[in-house]
């Protein structure tokens, strides 16, 4: 998958580049507005991830001129302001999604995984993990063939899981991604705990290896041992 | 009380007074000169009387008329204690009337003295009839009351017409402060009045409006600037921590102070959100507005913290009987909803309930909880939490408070041993 980093703050754009990469992602980065306009118009990208507050230039340009060229591209807005006029305008000229800093690495990455599976597989839109397939869009898992019944949170937190494979999500990440702002994320810690702890549960008990691994302190990691 | 009334209060109060004393000084003087004219009447009436005997030579039978009641007797023993002359003032029972009046005798002996007859002493009394005390006073105060009020309503109306007219700009400046908004308006200007003292506080409104105005939208703008630069910072911390802990040879001790590194941006990455919320209020920047189905946002809210209610093992109670529509901004409405109902859950006991009802265009909304230990008036304070949990921003409520004071929804809290409630009244629907 290719993806565009536009984003100004260096370190930040390093660190994104970095948690993309590692997901074995091809990812690459503009700092400012002529580069990333370059960037655009010459390579198509699975996904553009743009900063629209540069010092040269604004990112709603870029999504504009992305756009007038039927790019194929799933766009995410990434800003400081958290401001709901920049938001609509943005998914008005056709971004997909629109995240506000600060925002966790993970919860980026899945955002990119969501799009860019709602934009390509068009027929297939199955994710597998080993003995576990996921169908987004029917809210199904199966494991083995074997379906496993699932809340909404319980399905969330897997999707959550699978696209931040063998990665470490923190708890935060986690109670912002199911609740967004909505909760204080340390009020729900304790429920996370005990989510996890059944969906766990629900998924050894349909023959699936446990895969969920606690991470002390910090969060979890999904994957092989 | 309006400057005006209270200017006229005074004046009555001194009108009453002054009122009083002129009565009193009135009427001593008045009853003065008519006891001085009564007594000076009587004594011309004796030299009259005493002219006219004399030249008759004897008391005429029909007796003299001067106007007054005279009475004359012949005396012999011109001695007698009362053949003296005197005055005195009597009260004597009028027939006519059938009132007792107040009368004034004047008793004198006189010697007839005659070309012809030899001379005969004899006794005259005058009784001259005397104006009534209480008439007198009775007349004075009746005068004088008129006066007053003639000179009251004069007054008040003068009055009120000068100070009409005198007060416009001062009216005029109150107007413009009372719909001063310092979010808009960037100073005050009032028209001159061409009263000194009038435009003297014009001037120091405009100077002071202006200075408001001025440190009010630099530290408006410091604190937006500062809110949105603090945000990159952060997520370059946030995201170096999220990468650092990828890594496979962490320790525990490592992890550890790592975890509580990124906890700590996390926590201060959501404090300086909510105060940019509560900035944003503030300046008005939330003015798109929508009709809102209060009672649907909720159901939906709800449906969204159902796992953490069943968590909780919270017993829900929801009786919306009415629904509740109401002009509002749809971010400000979910932001709203969510602290209320996340307040009450977050608040809430393992074991607890959650009742939600509505009323009217009241919506309540009750949770139990602990005892609360500090003061329920300071609750909607920015950064007020009740049981020092270092998770809690403590700005949930005070965003609560805010949005609804900028809707003009009346929120109340009440408080029950582990009874806490939160009252919403919105305002009667326009249109």
């Amino acid at each position: 998958m290719k993806v565009l980093v536009i984003e100004d703050e260096k370190a930040l754009a390093d660190s994104i580049v970095s948690y993309l990469r590692e997901g074995g992602h091809t990812c690459e980065l503009a700092t400012d507005f002529a580069a990333a306009k370059q960037k655009s118009e010459i390579y198509d990208y699975d996904c553009v991830v743009v900063d629209i507050t540069l010092p040269d230039g604004n990112g709603m340009d870029i999504i504009s001129s992305l756009k007038k060229r039927g790019s194929e591209a799933g766009i995410i807005i990434v800003s400081a302001k958290n401001s709901l006029d920049d938001k609509i305008s943005g998914l008005d000229i056709g971004a997909d999604d629109y995240l506000t800093k600060p925002f966790h690495l993970s919860e980026l990455n899945s955002r990119i995984k969501s799009i860019v599976r709602r934009r390509n597989f068009k027929g297939n839109k199955e994710i597998g993990f080993n003995e576990i397939s996921i169908v987004p869009d029917e809210m199904t898992v199966l494991v083995n063939g074997k379906s496993v019944i699932l809340t909404k949170k319980e399905f969330d937190l897997l999707l959550f899981f699978v696209s931040n494979k063998n990665r470490v999500i923190t708890k935060e990440s986690i109670a912002e991604h199911l609740w967004g702002d909505d909760m204080d994320a340390s009020d729900s810690f304790d429920f996370i705990y005990s989510h996890i702890k059944n969906l766990r549960k629900k998924l050894i008990e349909k023959g699936s290896e446990d895969y969920i691994h606690t991470i002390y302190g910090m969060g979890y990691k999904f994957g092989e041992k | 009380m309006k400057l005006l009334n209270k200017t006229n209060r005074y004046y009555i109060m001194a009108a009453l007074a002054v009122f009083l004393i002129g009565t009193l000084v009135f009427y001593v003087m008045l009853n003065q000169i008519m006891d001085n004219d009564a007594n000076e009447q009587l004594l011309i009436e004796k030299e009259q009387i005493a002219q006219q005997l004399d030249q008759l030579g004897t008391i005429p039978a029909k007796g003299i008329s001067a106007g007054d009641r005279i009475d004359i007797t012949l005396v012999t023993d011109t001695t007698c204690p009362s053949c003296k002359g005197f005055k005195h003032d009597t009260a004597i029972y009028v027939r006519e009337s059938g009132e007792v009046l107040p009368f004034r005798q004047l008793s004198f002996l006189h010697t007839i003295r005659h070309q012809t007859d030899p001379p005969k002493s004899c006794r005259i009394t005058i009784t001259k009839a005397l104006f009534e005390d209480d008439d007198l006073i009775l007349t004075i105060v009746k005068s004088m009351l008129i006066l007053l009020s003639l000179l009251l309503l004069t007054m008040f109306e003068i009055n009120r017409r000068i100070s009409k007219r005198l007060w416009k700009p001062f009216y005029s400046s109150l107007q413009k402060l009372e719909v001063f908004n310092i979010s808009k308006d960037y100073s005050l200007q009032f028209q001159p009045s061409g009263i000194r003292e009038f435009d003297e506080l014009n001037t120091t409104l405009e100077k002071m409006t202006h200075k408001i105005s001025e440190d009010y939208h630099s530290l408006k703008d410091f604190s937006e600037n500062a809110s949105h630069e603090i945000q990159t910072p952060l997520a370059v911390i946030k995201s170096k921590l999220e990468l650092l802990i990828q890594n496979q040879n962490l320790e525990e001790k490592q992890m550890k102070l790592i975890s509580d590194a990124y906890e700590s941006a996390s926590r201060l990455s959501r404090l300086n959100q909510a105060l940019i919320l509560l900035t944003r209020i503030n300046n008005r920047q939330y003015l798109e507005t929508k009709q809102i189905a209060i009672h649907e946002l909720i159901e939906n809210k709800l449906q969204h913290f159902e796992e953490l209610i069943q968590h909780k093992r919270i017993v829900l109670t929801v009786a919306l009987s009415q629904p509740i529509v109401t002009e509002m901004n749809p971010t400000l409405a979910d932001v709203l909803i969510s602290n209320l109902l996340g307040n009450a859950i977050k608040h809430n006991i393992t074991g607890g309930w959650l009742r939600i009802t509505s009323s009217g265009r009241e919506l309540r909304i009750s949770n139990k909880g602990e005892t609360l230990l500090s003061d329920p008036s300071k609750l909607f304070e920015r950064f007020r939490k009740d049981h020092a949990s270092a998770e809690s921003l403590g700005l949930g409520l005070a965003i609560v408070k805010q949005i609804c004071d900028f809707y003009s929804i009346t929120v109340s809290y009440e408080y029950s041993l582990q009874e806490h409630t939160l009252v919403l009244v919105f305002p009667i629907a326009q249109n």
